[in-house]
């Protein structure tokens, strides 16, 4: 319980009004890198489907052949609550000269977002590992033999095998990848990035604008003309200052992006008065989930 | 076995805590510690051991015993809440004299030591026959109206609490 000695700074008049517990924070950037959404069911369940992807060449009389589709394996996902809380006696309320001990709801409006911020920037911190997050296929994000359900000799990779920091070649690698992407029967499918997540780098972050807005290639001489930006012409370059490591990247295409932060309970905040021990309490608590199912939307890379 | 009262009134302490990957205890069952994780206790601990009574199995959290065996479950808590075996949980269970068979309290017994006897998976009883060594409850009261069922605290020398 937060008692008068523990601030007594506050007792009396003098202190300058700013008292720095409320600095400006970034835009909300864990949005960017997961999609949000909401859940009312205790697990979330989900499993992928491949349909039938040939017909087959008949002869006169011949019967129809009929195959049936293919169904993954289930996946799911629970939630986790958050809470906190302040507990302040009624004297140190009283005796605080500038009002500043019953500002508990805005602190925790705030921690309820930076631990947002922090889950999904320790979700990045695990694409590569699948340490805490697995897909449909039982492996992580990131991955360079993610397995189909349609053909178990197919395997596919959504990460390079030689991790680089970002430049022209590796842009040019992952657009490989993201030509090279399949469906759940192993065939080619379209998958192009349109969003780009940094870390908290700046000099990849100003490399990323010159290689996605120069008419001409950059760290060149050459004066060519920049195709990069021809054929990824509306990549959103974002930045997530949350992530551990400052120099990985992940490019998205977020119509198939399927990361998901679910809110079960939005954030509850509450205050109520303790007359046993004159206090007041203020708490706040929320539940939500974090989960991938399907790894096709992302390309990343994690240079040491 | 399970959480009553706590003295002073309001809810029970109540902790979660990470059971052992091989642990099979179920809802009622006292547990203790083994290399940090909950397992099963025996009746015979000795040493300040016993962290309190499962308020639940272990693998009943969301996402355990799912149907069609997924293959992934993200967010399973591998965890169970435990009422703590602290001096202001106050419990209840069934008074026995060295026999699953129930027996009638007495005043006498009140603020006396005695150990347990496990009937079977999550009902464990307070033996009045082990007063010395193991005995790792003290009796507190009893229900006038059911005699054998009886009222007690773990004993701080037999608790991590």
């Amino acid at each position: 319980m937060i008692t008068r000695g523990a601030f007594n700074l506050l007792f009396r008049p003098g202190l300058r009004k700013d008292f720095r517990d409320n600095y400006q924070s970034y835009e909300p950037q864990w949005t960017d890198a997961i999609k949000a959404g909401t859940t009312d069911q205790v697990e979330i369940s989900a499993t992928i489907m491949a349909g039938l992807n040939r017909l087959v060449e008949r002869g006169d009389g011949d019967p129809f052949i009929f195959s049936i589709p293919k169904i993954g394996p289930k996946v799911m996902a629970t939630d986790k609550e958050f809470a906190g809380g302040y507990m302040i006696g009624k004297k140190a309320v009283e005796d605080d000269q500038y009002g500043k001990l019953k500002t508990g709801s805005k602190q925790l409006a705030h921690a309820s977002h930076m631990t947002k911020e922090f889950r999904v920037g320790g979700f990045i911190d695990d694409l590569f590992t699948g340490t805490h997050y697995r897909g449909i296929d039982n492996l992580p994000m990131f991955s360079l033999a993610h397995t189909v359900i349609g053909n178990s000799s197919t395997t596919i990779a959504n990460t390079l095998a030689t991790a680089v920091g970002l430049s022209i070649t590796s842009v040019t690698a992952v657009m490989d990848l993201a030509g090279n992407m399949k469906d759940e029967n192993g065939d080619p499918m379209k998958m192009w990035p349109d969003k780009l997540i940094l870390g908290n780098d700046a000099g990849n972050y100003n490399k990323a604008l010159q290689i996605f807005g120069s008419d001409k290639e950059p760290f060149t001489a050459n004066n060519q003309d920049n195709a990069i930006k021809k054929r990824m012409d509306s990549m959103k370059i974002t930045q997530n200052v949350f992530q551990t490591n400052p120099r990985w990247y992940q490019f998205i295409d977020t119509k198939l992006d399927d990361a998901h932060l679910d809110v079960r309970r939005a954030l509850e905040l509450r205050d109520w008065y303790d007359e046993d021990i004159s206090a007041m309490k203020v708490s706040a608590s929320e539940r939500y989930v974090i989960y991938f199912v399907d790894w096709r939307g992302r390309i990343g890379v994690n240079p040491t | 076995m399970e959480f009553a009262y706590r003295k002073g009134g309001g809810g029970p302490a109540i902790r979660t805590i990470k059971h052992a990957d091989a642990a099979t205890f179920v809802l009622g069952d006292v547990v203790k510690y083994a290399s940090g994780e909950l397992t099963i206790a025996t009746v015979s601990e000795t040493g300040a051991v016993i962290v309190g009574v499962a308020a639940q199995s272990v693998n009943s959290n969301p996402g355990y015993n799912a149907a069609n065996s997924p293959t992934v479950v993200t967010g399973k808590s591998q965890t169970v809440s435990v009422w703590l075996a602290d001096r202001l949980n106050v419990f209840k269970a069934t008074l026995v004299n060295n026999s699953d068979v129930s027996v009638a309290c007495t005043q006498a017994n009140v603020g006396i030591s005695y150990g347990f006897r496990k009937i079977s998976a999550g009902y464990w009883a307070i033996d009045k026959n082990i007063t010395a060594t193991n005995d790792g409850a003290t009796l507190v009261a009893f229900d006038p109206n059911d005699t054998s069922t009886v009222f007690f605290t773990f004993n701080a020398a037999d608790s991590t609490e």
